[in-house]
This record gives structure tokens, sequence and C-alpha cells, in this order.
């Protein structure tokens, strides 16, 4: 049992730094320029689907990797000039439903351009996977504990660029500004910050966040449309977790819903299997479980698990 | 409720012609049956994204489980009916669970939670074999076998739906939606709980989902879990915001357009459909945000009425009433009707006015009543400007013309700042002025914002009615509304704009005393224009006013209790004689 227990914390880490990646571009979005962004998931779809057509022409991986980073930049960055800028300072519930039509465009477009059928992305890293054995007194049966190399490189790379990502904006210049900015728009605009710039800025940077993600998926769910809008479910479940506007609760909220997403399937095919209902596979459950945390944890704890001192902005 | 029944009748006979038009089809039958069904659940979205405020993106999901409920209870031998109204009832116990996490949280977290609610749903009906699991159900029972006598009852639920809703909208739960919409603190400093409110709305719009599903389930005969997810979700969206937000009957306009999409583009072009709905969605936020409705309204008011318009000023203006004659006074023709012999009473309309005000109260024992049209107004030849000391001039013109010797003359509201100006300026001419809600001295301020309203009275007669039956709000005589309505069109199209301006300009304040003469003031509670202040300040301008304040009337005593100002002004004048 305490074997099936670390072996599922240990498939629930890498897969939490993904969501953890995930949420902290929308919770930076949201932070800084107060839009729940719906389009996230497709925006970074996008970005991915540029690389795939870099790596299929030029057949270099860094430069796909990079093309798609720099085109999911340059989309998030589009949107806020071009659209988000329109309705700043209307309603929320106006950005909100353009995201929601951004989703719906990008979703054609991609559909439209590159087609239905899965496409194929490479492994980023190729590296054998980790198999350990823990010590026979508390493993008697000797069941193995495994990662995939694989795995572990992506988790390790996107903890890397979330946490990066969080200490460039809290520490740096052009991060500050839009910590600034988030707090006090009309404020940050009397001290001299460039409002509109910091926007754009959380824009691209969480955008080619999502992009980020994408790529280190990708090899796991193949280049299609609808690749990231699981993910993107999960990205906002961890933004919830860390209180929506925190990009750095996003990134421990993802770590943990990973683990507890793992922990809860475990524990319903024990429920399962201890009930004798064969037919039913728990992981159809999985993603509802998930979703029902969300809800939940919206109701009772709106702030979010690890309820910040932040309290500024209604 | 004129309006909404009205607006019902006019729905129902439209759909009834679209249905016969197309009878011998039954695929556009099932389109129209789907647009109306449609229209139901974008209602249900509209009242809760548009009424209370709260955008949802899992209303499909009510959808479902309306549908999955009513096909379960059928084919257990129940009823339809019975199917529909416990989907309903299912729903909006769904609607009220996901309202309660609403209850703390900002727009944004909602749509998250409404949105993983549908995630939710569709997943889990998926893993139930019961339900069809990804195949789903196919075979389920229809209505009817004709598939007009479907549509028919499609249009039937659509309309008692859209009646329901209208109700309960402008009812005070309504208004309370809107209170939490557009300030929620605020309407808590009013006393309205914002709980209640909010999972009243989710319920309701949850329901309204739930009948849909119901009515879409034994329309198309077989049903996915995939049919309501998240895409379904955001067209109920679009079509929201595409008819427009807050309004009833911008739904079924969205529905039209996104269901009937769906059919044009129904062969491989599928992406490009959700590309332009996509697009609309964007379009519509930036650009339209009231939806087709409102531009509906705004060319109703605008345009729509013109033809209706033309002809009935073509008519009128020919057509005397009550044999009334013309004079003429400096110039031009003005147009007024007398009653009765003794001594003279001039009785002067209001803005948007005409004699006609005054037929109601125009057989006074013991007087010669005259009511003539001011120019601009009526019948009477227009002037080229909007102007009280204008009006002024003419009434005692008018006076001077019938050689009337020191008559009584009552003015209402604009009238009454003309009768004020004339016994200013003329303080020999009258015996005594009664101001029934007239423009104080210090003239009368319309808001800047009333303006672009002002000129959409010009165009539509129906918005005129309106704007009339509020300043005579207890006059239930529909028919001399219509009339008085009518008669106000043929006014000079300058003086829409031109009336509000002259009152705002309009000064007598240290003049109008200079009539020394009797004058009576009244003033009736319920009115919308003149305060009591201004009665006040009017009586105080003079030096012994009787004012008189009249309960339970609003801006227009002569027509919405003519018995008591017949009373009123017969009294004071047989006092002071």
């Amino acid at each position: 049992m305490l074997v099936s227990i670390l072996q599922a914390i240990l498939f629930g880490l890498p897969q939490g730094a993904l969501y953890g990646l995930m949420g902290f571009g929308i919770s930076l979005i949201f932070g800084t320029c107060g839009v729940t962004n719906f389009a996230q998931g497709n925006s970074g779809m996008i970005g991915v689907f540029v690389g795939w057509t870099i790596l299929a022409v030029t057949e270099s991986l860094p430069l796909a990797l990079i093309g798609g980073v720099l085109a999911g930049g340059l989309l998030g960055a589009g949107i806020d000039r071009v659209l988000m800028k329109r309705v700043k300072g209307l309603t929320h519930g106006g950005m909100l439903i353009i995201t929601l039509g951004l989703l719906m465009i990008f979703d054609g477009m991609a559909l439209i351009i590159w087609g239905t059928q899965p496409l194929i992305f490479k492994d980023i890293f190729d590296a054998p996977p980790i198999i350990a054995f823990l010590p026979e007194s508390v493993n008697p049966e000797g069941m193995p504990l495994i990662l995939s190399g694989n795995d572990l490189w992506s988790a390790v790379a996107a903890l890397a660029i979330s946490f990066g990502l969080v200490a460039f904006f809290r520490w740096s210049k052009p991060g500050i500004a839009a910590k600034a900015k988030a707090q006090d728009a009309a404020g940050a605009k009397a001290v001299g910050i460039d409002v509109a710039a910091a926007d754009t800025l959380a824009w691209g940077v969480g955008v080619a966040a999502a992009v980020t993600a994408g790529f280190l998926i990708a090899p796991k769910s193949t280049v299609i449309p609808t690749m990231l809008v699981t993910l993107q479910l999960y990205g906002f479940t961890a933004a919830v977790f860390g209180g929506f506007a925190s990009p750095l609760g996003a990134v421990i909220g993802g770590l943990l819903l990973g683990v507890i997403e793992k922990l809860v399937v475990l524990g319903l095919e024990t429920l399962l299997f201890a009930l004798g209902a064969s037919g039913v596979n728990a992981l159809d459950f999985q993603l509802s479980v998930v979703l029902i945390i969300i809800i939940v944890t919206l109701a009772l704890k709106p702030t979010g698990l690890f309820a910040s001192k932040f309290k500024g902005k209604v | 409720m004129r309006g909404t029944l009205r607006y019902a009748l006019v729905t129902a006979l439209l759909g009834i012609a679209a249905g016969l038009a197309v009878s011998g089809e039954s695929f556009m039958l099932l389109i129209l049956s789907q647009v109306l069904i449609f229209s139901i659940a974008a209602l249900g979205l509209n009242l809760l994204t548009g009424m209370a405020g709260q955008v949802s993106i899992g209303n499909a999901a009510f959808m479902s489980i309306g549908a999955y409920t009513s096909v379960v209870l059928t084919r257990l031998g129940l009823p339809m009916s019975v199917g529909a109204i416990a989907g309903a009832a299912l729903a909006s116990v769904f609607g009220l669970l996901i309202g309660f996490p609403a209850l703390r949280m900002k727009g944004f977290y909602l749509a998250v939670a409404t949105m993983a609610f549908g995630v939710v749903v569709e997943q889990l009906i998926t893993v139930v074999p019961a339900l069809g699991a990804h195949d789903g159900l196919r075979n389920i029972s229809k209505i009817f076998d004709s598939q007009l006598a479907i549509y028919f009852t499609n249009l039937a639920v659509y309309l008692t739906l859209l009646l329901v809703a209208r109700r309960v909208a402008e009812s005070p739960q309504g208004l309370r939606w809107r209170m939490v919409r557009d300030g929620e603190t605020s309407a808590r400093s009013f006393g309205v709980d914002a709980k209640k409110a909010k999972l009243s709305a989710f319920m309701m719009s949850a329901a309204y989902g739930g009948v849909a599903g119901s009515l879409y389930a034994h329309t198309v005969g077989y049903i996915r879990s995939a049919d309501f997810g998240l895409a379904r979700s955001l067209d109920l969206l679009a079509m929201v915001m595409i008819g427009g937000l807050g309004s009833y009957h911008g739904g079924l306009a969205g529905a039209a357009i996104i269901v009937g999409l769906r059919f044009f583009f129904s062969r491989g072009f599928g992406p490009w459909l959700t590309v332009i709905i996509g697009g609309l969605l964007i379009v519509f936020t930036l650009f339209f945000p009231r939806g087709i409705a409102w531009g509906l309204t705004l060319n109703w008011h605008k345009r729509l009425q013109l033809p209706y318009l033309w002809a009935l000023k073509a008519v009128r203006k020919r057509r005397t009433v009550m044999d009334g004659k013309f004079i003429e006074v400096n110039g031009r023709r003005m147009y007024y009707v007398e009653r009765g012999e003794g001594r003279p009473l001039v009785l002067a309309h209001g803005n948007t006015g005409s004699s006609r005000w005054y037929s109601r109260v125009m057989d006074l024992p013991g007087y010669r009543t005259i009511a003539p049209d001011l120019p601009n107004f009526g019948r009477s030849d227009a002037l080229d400007v909007a102007d009280i000391d204008a009006y002024a001039d003419a009434l005692a013109g008018f006076v001077e013309a019938l050689g009337l010797s020191k008559p009584a003359v009552v003015g209402h509201s604009l009238g009454g700042a003309a009768v004020m100006a004339m016994a200013a300026r003329r303080p020999e001419l009258a015996g005594a002025i009664v101001i029934a809600d007239g423009a104080a001295p210090s003239g009368l301020k319309t808001p800047e914002e009333h303006y672009p309203v002002i000129e959409l009275y010009r165009t539509s007669p129906d918005l005129m009615r309106k704007a009339l039956g509020a300043v005579a709000p207890t006059l239930k005589d529909e028919r001399l509304l219509d009339d008085l309505a009518a008669d106000a069109m043929l006014m000079a199209g300058h003086a829409y704009a031109g009336n509000a301006r002259a009152l705002e300009r309009f000064d007598y304040r240290g003049r109008a005393g200079a009539f020394k003469g009797p004058v009576m003031v009244i003033w009736g509670r319920k009115d919308v224009i003149i305060t009591e202040a201004m009665a006040r300040e009017t009586a105080a301008a003079y030096a012994n006013a009787r004012l008189e304040i009249v309960e339970g009337v609003g801006h227009s005593l002569m027509v919405e209790d003519p018995a008591l100002f017949k009373k009123l002004v017969g009294e004071f004048l047989a006092a002071e004689a």
C-alpha cells in the first residue's frame, strides 16, 4: 500500500508541475488584468501547432520550441493590444466573454489549418526511466517505484520555468510594475508606470507559459486542437487553490492538485475493487472528482487554500 | 402588461405563419422547433446573466439534466408532461446546488465553477451505461407524430415561458435581480437579500434549461451527452449576447442566427462555424453590447413607425375635432374649440398637447370654455421658434382676436408657463389665472440625457403614447390616450427638443408677480415632472395665490379626474368673481 501511495505521488508531481505552469499563466493574466482567460488553453495550443510546423519544416527542436513560445507570446500580447484594450475598465463580464469567443475562434482555426489528424510531437527529453526499490522492511512485495525520464525532466523544466517566472515577476522591474498595476492601476499610473505595457507583458508571458506547458504535454497528448482543454481546467483548479490572483499560489496549487488527483484515482480504484465493480474504470471519474473539488473549494474558501495577505482589489 | 400581450400575440402569429409556410417540409419544421427550444434555454440564461448579472458557461448542462430525466421517466411509462416538469425540477435542484458556490463568488469564479459543472455533468453521463454512455439514447418517443404539431407545441411552450419570464422580471423579484446585478453592495443596503436573489435566478434559469432539454429530446428523438457540452453552453451565451443581454426576445433572434448557421454550415464547414460564432461573440460584445434586440427596438422607434406616422399626420391634420374653428392670430392660423355660454374661460394645453386635453372639462355651466391649439401644436400653424414668450404672445393675440374681456385663463404644464408669461407681460388681459402642474418661474431643466429620448418621440407614436401615459398615470381611458398621443404627433418637428429648451430658458422670477389678479395653482401628488417644491415656488410668486394639492392624481388633473378639475376651477372662479 505504501508503495502504491508513493508511486501515486511520484506520478502526481510531474503532472502537477504542468498544472502549475498552466495555472501560473492564468493567475498572472487574472492578477494583472482582471480577466479570467478562458482562451488560455487554446492560445497555448496555437503556439504548439506553430512549433510543430517549425519542427516539420526545419527539423530543429530548439528552433521549434523557441518559435512556438515566441508565437504564443506575440499572440498573447496581440490579444491584449487589439481586443482587451477596448474593453478595459468596462466590464469583467465583457472581457470574459471575449476570451470565450477567442476560445472558439482558435479551436476552429486550428481545425481549419491543421486538420483533425493527431500530429506526433517527439519527446523533448530523451532519458532512461528511473527505477527504485524501497528497503524490504517497508516493502515486502518488492514492487519498484517508477518514473519515466521524460516525465522527470519535464517536471524539472516546468518547475524551473514556473519558479523562474514567479521570481521575475517578484523582483524584476517590469515584474514589479505589473504587480503595482494589479494592486492599484490609478496609483501605478500616477507614479509613472506604463500600465498598458504591464498588461501586455502579462498577456504575452501568460500565453507563452501555456505554450510551454503544451510542449511538455505534447508527447503524451499528441498535437490536436483539444490538447490543452483539459489542462486548462486543471490550470483553473490550480489557480483556484492558489487564490486565483497569486501566480506562486497557482504553481504550488498545481503540484498539490497533481498529487491529490493521483491519490483520488488510487482511492477510487481501491474502493471499486473492494466493491467488486469490475466494469468501471476509475480514470473515467478522475476529472469529475477534480472539478467537484474546484466547486467545493470555490464555495468554501474562495480566497484559496493559502489565503494570502493580499486584500486590496474588489 | 398590454405590451407583453401584444408582443406575445405578434410572435404567436408570426410563429404560426412560419410553421404553416413550411408545413410540408418536416426538416424545416425541425429547424424551427430547434430555434424555439434554444430560445427557451437562452431566455433562461438571459434571466441569469442579463437580469441577475451572473455569467454561466454551464447552462447546457441543465438542458442535459432535463433531457435525460424526461427520457428516463417516459421510458418508465410516465407521460411526457410529467417528464418535462420533473426534468425542470431536477435541473433547478442542480441550479440551486451550483448556485450555492455562486453566493460567495465574484463573476469570474462563478464562470469557472459553472464551466466545471458543465464538464462534470457531461462526463458523468458518459460513464453510466443505463444512459447510453458515449453513444447516447436513440428512438426517444416524440411529442406528436406530426412534425407540425411538435412545432406548435414548442411554440406554445416558448410563448408561455416568455410571458412568465416577463412577469417575473418585471415583478419586485426581477427588480431585486437587477439591483444585485448593478451593485451587490448597494442592493444589500436597500435590504435586498442578495443570496436569495441569486439563488432564485439560478433555479429559474436551470428550470428553463430543463424544459428546453426535455423538449429537445422529444423533438429530435436522439440525445448524446456531448450535445450538451461546453460548446453548447457557449452557443447559448452567444445567443444571449447576439440577441441582447437582458432583453426578453433577444434570445429568439440569437437562436435563429446560431441554429440557422449550424444548418447552413452542416457539411464539412463545422470549424468555420465555430470561428464565426466566436467572432460574433466578440464583435457583439465590443461593438453592439445591447444586441440585436436593442437595434430592433431603436429602429422601431426611429424608422419602422414612419409610414404609420405619415398616414396619421395626413388624416389628423385635416380632420377637425369637436367642430373646431380657425382664427388668424399675428398672421398665423390658430385652431380652437369652444363650448357653452357665459364668462369666458381660456384653456391652454401643455407640451405635446392639444385642445383635446380639455375635452372632458369643456361643459362648465355658466362659462364659455375655449381651448386653442397653441402655435406649433395640433392643427394650428407652426412658428419658426419654440419659445414660451412666443406662446404667451400668441395666447394674448388669441384673447384679443376673439374680443374676450377679462377671461379666466387656465394653463397646464408648458401652457402654465405660457399663461404665467402672458399674465406678466399683459396683466390687463386676464381676469384670473389657474396654473395646473405648470413650470415654476425659475424654469424647468430637462436632464441632458433625456434629449435623445425626446428626439425619439418625434418618430415613434408608440413611445409618445407611453410617455403621455406616464404623465397621466391614473387615466384609464385607453381610447382618449390613443387620441391624445395621435394629436401629440402633429406637433412641429423642431418643437420636440425646442420646447424642452424653452422651458429651460424660461425665467419669470420677480416678474410673474406683475399680475395682481386672483391665482390658483393646482398640483397632483403623483406628478413625475413638477415637484411639490416647484408648485410652492409658483404659488409664492404671487401675492395671494391659492395652492391646491390633489392627492392620488398625477401631472394631468383635467384628464385624470375631470370632475374634480371642474369643481376646483368652478369654485375658485366663483369665489373670486
